[in-house]
């Protein structure tokens, strides 16, 4: 079964809906006169939960008519998706411990391969013109005691 | 106070030379951003939202809506040279525009578009100086009941309105108002959605979760999309536009302002919306309608027009009530909360400077871009040529650093790959992540007058159906919805992406 953009949508809203009714109910509902905390979550949890079945009853309809679904995840996207963010996770793991330059050098490193188009001379310049513009930017523009290069492990 | 006397104090604020500058500086990023297709005003106002804590309200203000509206203005630059709308509100543009720049005009396009701007700019901004003391005046009247009401009608209202469906778009308004209830319970002190870690008492960080829905999920779309190369082959030409273009395209820039100052108050209509129902408005009234889509000069001049009023009324629903119509005013709203400001109808006798320098401040931003806009507009089309694979990089590094300030903590970092994964499911299924900013930010303000109402009503959830104000909302709402069946807003509503 291929997860197209309707049929993921629907369990987004079911998962995050049923969710928020879980622990919102933990929360207390309260009365109608005195809502508790936990009336909002539960509330629009279970809205959340009928357009997940609004969203999957429309979906199946779809189906029945023989409509061509496409899958939600596109194969190309697969590549930026797993470098984009294995680049701010990255940068988040360094910062702390080896300060802005190296953080950013990660960040910019593995983010180039993002795209297959780019030319690995080009990373260089890329480097050193992120790292100026950034560090003009924020350390000397707008004064933020960045530590440059730190080493705390 | 009267309005001159208003608006004298207004100017005060607008021409301190900080202020200047920062109005400058936003108005110059609105027309970079709206000029480079992929990088938009919702991105450009959340990278920059972490960077305005250290700003005067003013000043950061005054910034974040040059921004807004400059994109608006710069977008139809790249759609009149080059055949590529850089904002989806231009993208009407491109039929007559790139037409004129093939036949030798694109200098008077770029002029005439400019001019109406300017002048639907213009019209805006006044509008909102008119509007004002009247409208909050009757929001003053609002108990909690109707508020509760009018932020359902919003949020409806623009969920309705978006693309991809209203089932879509009702979802993802309330996972954003999920989101919105994390941290301490304003009523109760409990904390909500914390899973024990301190840093999410205070709630999700605005400004990280707007980063990671929109920049990171963007940029992996935008890297996995095949990339159109854009290539200026056209001449500028004359700038001044002929005296048959004038007359042509005077009426066409008083029906645009007229219809795009209309909608752009209505929640959910948006920019992309206004210039795309002014065209074809400006079509269906001229008496020649086969000139369009082969040059006419009315085709540039209403849409033009259309969406930078629109860009002004905006801010009417958010500065006067404090609700935001679409995504980009509920980042401004953001904006707003995080110094400490918040924007409705005390909002005026409150913080006068704030309100009064931001509408004088508009003014002089759209006076500023037609000077941007006509001499440089050499410039802005060289910055076509930037290759999208420098600019994501860049955008990226931006963003990480300008996360990592807000609190200097790594977790603000880790929770900018949690958005940004949602912001991809998201995007994969359809749905529209600028939604999920509205829910979120009105989320909280619907729980709290919603619980206030119902207290006051002793649990009794008529209350909303009886007074009239809250009725007439509802009501409007629920007709909102029924009218997104027809055929017109449907069609309306595949046009505009905003």
């Amino acid at each position: 079964m291929t997860i197209h953009a309707d049929l993921l949508a629907a369990l987004i809203f079911l998962v995050f809906g049923a969710l928020a009714i879980a622990i919102g109910y933990g929360y207390g509902f309260g009365t109608m006169a005195a809502l508790g905390s936990g009336a909002m979550p539960m509330l629009v949890g279970a809205g959340l939960c009928v357009m997940g079945v609004v969203q999957l009853v429309q979906t199946r309809a779809a189906r029945q008519t023989g409509e061509q679904l496409v899958s939600a995840f596109s194969r190309r996207e697969t590549r930026p998706l797993l470098f984009i963010l294995g680049a701010i996770l990255a940068f988040g793991l360094l910062i702390d411990r080896l300060g802005l330059l190296p953080a950013l050098a990660a960040l910019v490193g593995i983010s180039w391969f993002a795209d297959a188009g780019g030319r690995k001379l080009e990373l260089l310049a890329v480097l050193v013109a992120v790292a100026t513009l950034i560090v003009a930017i924020f350390y000397f523009g707008l004064g933020i005691p960045f530590r440059l290069v730190a080493w705390r492990f | 106070m009267d309005l001159f006397s208003s608006l004298a104090m207004g100017l005060q604020v607008a021409v301190t030379p900080v202020n200047l500058l920062y109005c400058l500086m936003g108005v110059t990023l609105g027309t970079a951003i709206g000029v480079l297709p992929g990088v938009g005003p919702i991105i450009t106002i959340s990278l920059l939202l972490p960077l305005t804590f250290g700003l005067t309200p003013e000043a950061s203000i005054i910034m974040l809506a040059g921004i807004f509206y400059g994109a608006a203005y710069g977008g139809s630059t790249t759609s009149i040279l080059v055949n590529l709308p850089g904002e989806a509100s231009s993208a009407v543009t491109c039929i007559d525009g790139h037409q004129m720049a093939r036949q030798g005009r694109a200098g008077a396009a770029l002029a005439v578009a400019a001019l109406g701007s300017f002048f639907a700019g213009t019209v805006g901004t006044l509008m909102i100086a008119l509007a004002g003391p009247p409208l909050a005046a009757i929001a003053m009247r609002f108990g909690a009941a109707e508020y509760a009401a009018l932020v359902f009608v919003a949020l409806l209202s623009t969920a309705a309105m978006t693309r991809g469906g209203v089932v879509k778009g009702i979802g993802v308004a309330l996972l954003g108002m999920v989101f919105g209830t994390a941290g301490s319970d304003v009523s109760t002190g409990l904390f909500r959605f914390t899973f024990g870690i301190p840093e999410l008492r205070d709630g999700v960080e605005f400004a990280v979760l707007a980063v990671g829905l929109f920049a990171v999920a963007e940029i992996i779309g935008n890297i996995g999309e095949p990339q159109g190369q854009a290539v200026s082959s056209s001449k500028i030409g004359r700038l001044w536009p002929t005296r048959d273009d004038f007359r042509r395209s005077w009426p066409a820039v008083l029906r645009g302002t007229g219809l795009g100052a209309l909608l752009g108050v209505l929640p959910g209509a948006g920019l992309a919306m206004s210039s795309f129902t002014a065209y074809m408005v400006e079509k269906s009234a001229s008496k020649q309608p086969e000139r369009f889509g082969k040059g006419a000069v009315e085709g540039v001049a209403a849409p033009e027009a259309a969406n930078n009023a629109a860009s002004q009324t905006a801010f009417i629903p958010t500065l006067l009530l404090g609700v935001p119509g679409s995504p980009t005013m509920a980042l401004m709203l953001g904006a707003f909360m995080i110094h400490g400001v918040q924007p409705g109808p005390r909002m005026m006798g409150d913080h006068p400077q704030l309100f009064w320098g931001l509408i004088v401040s508009m003014w002089i931003g759209n006076l500023l871009l037609v000077v941007l806009n006509l001499p440089l507009i050499g410039l802005w089309v060289r910055l076509l040529r930037v290759p999208y694979h420098w600019l994501y990089v860049f955008v990226l590094a931006f963003a990480c650093v300008g996360v990592f300030t807000l609190s200097s903590s790594a977790f603000d970092i880790y929770s900018l790959v949690f958005f940004g994964v949602l912001g991809y499911l998201l995007k994969a299924a359809g749905c529209n992540p600028a939604l999920f900013i509205l829910g979120f930010i009105l989320g909280p303000m619907f729980e709290e007058n919603f619980r206030r109402a119902m207290t006051l009503s002793r649990g009794d959830p008529m209350v909303f159906l009886e007074r009239p104000i809250s009725l007439t909302l509802v009501l409007i709402g629920v007709a909102v919805l029924a009218a997104t069946t027809t055929s017109f807003v449907r069609r309306g509503r595949a046009e505009a992406t905003d």
